[in-house]
């Protein structure tokens, strides 16, 4: 089974750095998501280690074996890497059948291929269209075909280019748990490219978060969720309520409670991070209670409610947190809420 | 895919086309006799003399027909020159061949008698085969005898607006206005131009027999062409109505009696350097030169044969006979560039009221 | 999913081509194809570097900037003409149902048969005195003679733009035919949808979505309008390149020549570049897959009889009109063309230009890959800078061929003499594979311009999805490209065949000895105006142009993506 290692790989176009000297490996059979906003640098980095662009700066191994090379000027051209790549926009041929377009990176179509193919087919739902042309299939279809096709010549490496982006949501959620069952399946070394952070969650094994070019985190996704290793991590993962605070006698005190932080020397300014999950509201009018704030608005999600509260700052501006509860609350606008915060949801970093 | 092969077997089919094309030129002696000529003139002028020749020679003659660039051609290929004889029409390229140094002088006794001194290089680079005047002709309603008779007359201003010619920058009006300058110099040329220019009825344009044409159709009184054109109007049985146009105009020859003399022009022919085929080049415009190619040229063509005693055709016999300008062909040739400029001062070409 | 999964096929290895980038042998080709295609441009541009004795001086004295001005009238004249009948009748055709519309589909193609000699002639011969339309005038009003009315000059610059106009519009109509079928329907529902009806969806986002279809047809027929010779002279019209032809041959000046010649050239690219600059940034690709049959607006009554109207008269002008008269002096003259020569002439036109549709494609589709593939600016613009052959005349480019052909062939003789003492003598020059070579010169623009449009079509993932499926570039091209191309393959290899069955000036310095071409067969006599006599020849032009036109527009129809048939693909 191989794998895929990257090392120090730079990238610039027109001498603007697009990605700098990352550095990354993804073991047999094991799916890493490159995560981070557009311009991130990731589809670069992704292009490159595929051989679809010329390599400036760095390594890249594929199955141990070194398919380009800056230094020693070594680059093996793309369709001689075994690797696999599916696009954004699929670009499946519009000339050929599914099936063709499937077979179109195998050599010899033996029977035994024939076979694989055939039931990669049903497990995908996509029997009947095997004589199909693509431009007929829905957009779900045309995804799976494209990784089929990608899948069809035993690659060693699997690139995927944001695939589930040109589908609708509904479709997504059903659609990934079966590019992933595939991907299992195919036990191949996968570098997926996404910028949705609730995709990468579910589909990676671990997550490389991507800003401006470098990575910030390397981690599974339960530790760049909960272990964010700086702000940009935190708050990319999802709308994220930032108040400001100082640190004294190793803790910070902020209008929504005091939070520790023992890593901080005193004094230091520093960023509160908290997740709208972390916030648990009761509503209330008990005036006694001390942490009461006033709801600005509270809409349905369906699985929760997004419930924003305004909440003075000792700056004298009032700030809009907002919390995410599970179920339906929704307290009329105006009236008054207790929050209290889960400690774990709270992240604090440094504010220089 | 299928269209992957039929383009492969469409370049297959190229390079075999081109296999089959054939040599480029024929290089070396062949049995037979072969000569290679590049010609000014039309294949439908010259090949009735041309098949007469290798009818009674054997030699073959492989001929290109090329009006622009045949000098070029000539330098180009240097010494694989692949031509041997020249065929022109016009003084302008007799001499700009000659200028350019690519005629082999040719010493032969039977082109010598048949071709008077005059109308041949002294040092034998080039021969004149036939000449051709270009007169004037004038509507027999409508203008009368003796009223036009020379080539100053045609910028008086009582012949405003009733003469129609070819462009100014055609190579047989340059050779006229070129023996103007050369007779009367440059000023005064240019004076005779602008005069002629408003007296034009309409925009210079057409051919010659246009010109014709515009005469019968009522458009102008005076043309300028070549002799020959009216022959072939005048015999033109596919198209009788050029036979009108002819018969509705007179043929006049300018500035005879005390003048100077008819402006003519010649076509003519001679041997390039490093021609491969010399000996049969040289028995090629001996042949031209001769008394049957002669007939034909004039019978054919209506032109004016050069060798002495070979008679005009009928028709252009009934034109009766005129005094030739003997100013030297190479005099004409070297005014040309001054003509062609002076067409440009004029805006000759821009037609009258402009 | 069975779990016992072969071994790969292929084992990475050292000798697998790592070093040599694949992508380096097509930008190396890519290059010397282009530079072997621009030497005849860079020869004239050597000529021009000698000197010439005060032409220059003496040409801006005197008719320079009349060149310039007609020149420019011209062009304007053309450019407009030329836009307004092709993409009109275009989307007539392709937006629009009403009676005939079948028929013009196909049928608006037919003037680019015609040589635009042919049709000047035509005109000229109806229109003038002693024609048709004069004729029936003086009859209906009673005239006698030419002082007894007005009647437009006709040997003019008018003249000379509608015909260059009528025998130019289906280079637009074609690309532009070809661009509204290309169309996602999408774009223009959306159009609609935002308030704008069928004539505004038209001009503000058909037409814009179009421009660089018809920016290319545009280009080209303005390249062949400034480059005409045969139709400006015989309407006594002085552009640019009739005074080319005045300072090479009559002022003797060859030098003179060519730094017109290069002088218009730097026109011309200054426009191409122009148009380029203006669209900048802006890209054409398809954004969506979606495609449903297009939609048609039936007219009806009025409308109906008005787009017919507008289809028939560019149609009846520029191919039936002249047909019908050369068919009717064909007719009457055929015993002086109709020999065995005759067929040996049509038999060469035929074989020459089909040989030539093939190789200008075949360049046409290496180069405009070749850029694909390496992506870089300096090569882009390189091919493009070859393509400019179209826009130089006809024998300005020939006798820049003439030279370098003639050293080559020298050189190589000298070195086979120096070396075997051998001669070779001229191995190109003279020959059909030197004829050959100017024609690829001269008409690389219409391949490669075709080619290059319909390349960028295709989204380049198509590239990258084959790439990393196992096929090296040529292999993409053969597998992925071509097939989607079909069509603008076709369409090119078509255009190049029609325009060499016409071509004039190089095939007449150019050819070997004994070797006619229908056209230059027909312009011994045209020449001088007689076109009667050649008549079956001209006729024979056009009959040959005929074919290919109709299987260019089939093609053109067929392509449109979205079909259920096996051959749906982008095209031209």
């Amino acid at each position: 089974m191989s794998d895929l290692i990257v090392r120090n790989l730079s990238h610039q176009f027109d001498g603007y750095p697009v990605v700098r000297e990352v550095s990354l490996a993804v073991g047999p059979g094991e799916v890493v998501c490159l995560l981070g906003p557009s311009g991130c640098g990731k589809t670069t980095l992704l292009r490159v280690a595929a051989g679809l662009e010329k390599l400036q700066q760095g390594q890249v191994l594929i199955d141990g074996i070194v398919v380009a090379d800056a230094d020693r000027g070594l680059s093996l051209p793309p369709e001689k890497r075994g690797i696999g790549l599916m696009f954004q926009d699929y670009a499946l041929f519009p000339h050929l059948t599914v099936r063709e377009n499937i077979q179109f990176g195998v050599g010899a179509t033996t029977a035994e291929r024939r076979a694989w193919i055939d039931s990669a087919l049903e497990m995908m739902d996509l029997t009947g269209y095997a004589g199909s042309f693509p431009h007929t299939l829905s957009g779900g279809q045309q995804q799976r075909v494209a990784l089929l096709r990608a899948l069809a010549p035993n690659p060693r490496a699997l690139f995927l280019d944001e695939p589930f982006s040109g589908l609708d949501v509904t479709r997504r959620a059903q659609v990934r748990q079966q590019t992933l069952k595939v991907l299992k399946n195919a036990g191949v070394a996968t570098l997926m490219v996404t910028h949705d952070p609730e995709e990468a969650m579910f589909m990676a094994d671990r997550i490389l978060v991507m800003n401006m070019g470098r990575v910030v985190q390397d981690g599974t996704p339960v530790e760049t969720y909960f272990e964010p290793a700086d702000a940009f991590v935190a708050g990319f993962f999802g709308p994220i309520n930032r108040l400001a605070g100082r640190v004294g006698n190793g803790t910070v005190e902020t209008p929504l409670g005091t939070f520790s932080a023992e890593r901080f020397i005193d004094g230091t300014h520093v960023d509160v991070l908290i997740r709208p999950e972390g916030l648990r509201l009761i509503a209330s009018e008990d005036r006694s209670e001390t942490r009461l704030f006033e709801v600005i608005s509270a809409r349905p999600l369906g699985a929760a409610s997004v419930v924003n509260v305004s909440v003075p700052q000792p700056n004298g501006a009032n700030l809009s947190v907002e919390a995410r509860v599970p179920g339906v609350f929704l307290p009329a606008p105006g009236s008054r809420v207790s929050v209290s915060v889960n400690e774990g949801d709270v992240h604090l970093f440094e504010n220089d | 895919m299928t269209k992957s092969l039929s383009l492969k077997s469409g370049i297959l089919a190229a390079f075999g086309i081109l296999a089959l094309s054939g040599p480029a030129t024929t290089t070396g002696a062949e049995a037979a006799g072969v000569v290679n000529l590049y010609s000014y003139r039309q294949p439908f002028l010259i090949d009735p003399v041309l098949e007469r020749f290798t009818a009674k020679t054997g030699i073959k003659v492989n001929s290109v027909y090329v009006k622009k660039g045949m000098l070029e051609k000539i330098k180009a290929a240097g010494a694989n020159n692949p031509a041997d004889v020249v065929l022109t029409v016009d003084v302008g390229r007799l001499d700009e061949l000659r200028a350019a140094d690519v005629f082999d002088p040719v010493q032969s006794d039977v082109l010598n008698a048949n071709i008077p001194a005059h109308l041949r290089h002294p040092d034998g680079l080039w021969f004149a085969l036939t000449t051709r005047a270009r007169v004037a002709l004038v509507s027999k309603d409508r203008v009368k005898p003796g009223e036009l008779t020379s080539i100053a007359d045609l910028a008086d201003p009582k012949f405003k607006g009733r003469i129609c010619v070819r462009s100014g920058k055609h190579g047989y009006n340059i050779a006229l206005i070129a023996s103007v300058i050369a007779h009367d110099g440059e000023a005064a040329a240019e004076k005779w131009l602008r005069g002629l220019k408003a007296n034009l009825a309409r925009k210079p344009q057409g051919n010659d027999r246009a010109q014709s044409k515009a005469i019968y159709e009522g458009i102008c009184d005076v043309a300028i062409s070549n002799t020959y054109y009216m022959g072939l109007m005048m015999t033109n049985d596919k198209k009788p109505e050029q036979k009108q146009w002819a018969a509705a105009v007179h043929l006049t020859y300018l500035d005879q009696d005390n003048g100077r003399g008819q402006h003519v022009n010649v076509s003519g022919a001679g041997v390039l350097k490093g021609a491969k085929h010399r000996a049969a080049a040289i028995k090629l415009l001996e042949f031209l030169s001769g008394d049957e190619a002669q007939r034909i040229y004039a019978e054919h063509n209506h032109e004016y044969p050069v060798k002495p005693g070979v008679p005009f055709s009928q028709l252009v016999q009934s034109w009766g006979s005129f005094k030739i300008d003997t100013l030297s062909v190479q005099e004409i040739a070297k005014y040309r560039p001054a003509a062609s400029k002076l067409v440009d001062k004029v805006r000759f070409n821009d037609g009258p009221n402009s | 999913m069975p779990t016992n999964i072969a071994t790969p096929e292929r084992a990475l290895s050292w000798h697998d081509g790592a070093r040599i980038s694949r992508i380096d042998v097509w930008t190396l080709g890519t290059l010397a194809l282009a530079a072997i295609i621009m030497v005849p441009l860079v020869s004239v541009v050597v000529m021009a570097l000698s000197p010439s004795d005060r032409i220059w001086s003496h040409l801006v004295d005197t008719v320079l900037w009349q060149y310039v001005r007609v020149t420019l009238t011209l062009m304007i004249g053309v450019g407009i003409g030329v836009t307004v009948i092709g993409a009109g009748t275009a989307w007539l055709v392709t937006m629009c149902r009403f009676p005939g519309r079948g028929i013009f589909n196909w049928a608006m193609l037919l003037p680019l048969a015609v040589p635009a000699y042919v049709l000047a002639f035509v005109v000229t011969d109806q229109l003038e005195y002693a024609g048709s339309v004069q004729t029936a005038l003086r009859a209906l009003f009673g005239w006698q003679s030419r002082q007894d009315y007005w009647f437009p000059e006709v040997r003019s610059l008018g003249s000379a733009i509608v015909v260059m106009t009528l025998v130019l519009y289906p280079y637009v109509y074609l690309l532009a035919r070809a661009a509204f079928l290309e169309q996602s329907v999408c774009v223009i529902e959306v159009s609609r949808t935002l308030g704008r009806g069928p004539w505004r969806s038209f001009f503000h986002v058909a037409l814009p979505l179009a421009r660089p279809a018809i920016v290319v047809g545009v280009t080209l027929a303005l390249m062949e309008t400034v480059n005409d010779f045969g139709t400006v002279d015989f309407f006594a019209v002085n552009t640019f390149t009739a005074g080319i032809y005045d300072v090479w041959l009559n002022m003797n000046s060859r030098a003179g020549a060519a730094q017109l010649a290069t002088v218009l050239l730097l026109f011309v690219l200054a426009l191409i570049g122009a148009e380029r600059w203006g669209r900048r940034g802006q890209r054409y690709h398809h954004t969506t897959t979606k495609y449903r049959e297009l939609p048609s607006y039936r007219l009806r009554g009025g409308r109906a009889a008005l787009a017919f109207m507008a289809c028939l008269l560019p149609l009846a002008l520029g191919f039936i009109l002249p047909a019908a008269v050369l068919a009717n002096y064909a007719l009457s003259f055929y015993e002086e063309t109709l020999s065995k020569d005759f067929f040996v002439h049509a038999v060469n036109s035929l074989t020459l230009s089909a040989a030539s549709a093939a190789i200008a494609v075949a360049a046409g589709i290496f180069m405009a890959y070749g850029v694909r593939l390496s992506g870089g600016s300096v090569i882009r613009s390189v091919t493009r800078l070859a393509s400019v052959g179209y826009a130089i005349p006809g024998a300005v480019l020939a006798i820049g061929i003439v030279f370098p052909l003639g050293l080559f062939d020298n050189a190589v003789d000298g070195l086979s003499r120096t070396l075997f003492g051998v001669p070779t003598g001229l191995l190109l020059s003279g020959t059909i594979a030197g004829l050959i070579y100017g024609y690829l010169a001269r008409f690389l623009a219409l391949s490669y311009g075709t080619m290059e449009s319909s390349l960028g079509k295709i989204t380049p993932s198509m590239d990258g999805a084959s790439r990393t499926l196992g096929h090296t570039p040529g292999g993409t091209l053969r597998r992925v490209h071509f097939p989607l191309m079909r069509g603008s393959l076709l369409t090119a290899a078509l255009l190049v065949f029609v325009d060499c069955m016409k071509e004039l000036p190089l095939t007449l310095i150019l050819r070997p000895f004994n070797y006619d071409t229908l056209a230059t067969f027909v312009y011994q006599y045209a020449s001088d105006e007689l076109l009667e006599e050649s008549a079956l020849g001209a006729l024979s032009i056009v009959g040959a142009g005929i074919l290919p036109v109709i299987m260019l527009s089939i093609t053109v129809t067929r392509s449109r993506p979205g079909r259920s048939e096996p051959d749906a693909g982008y095209a031209a």
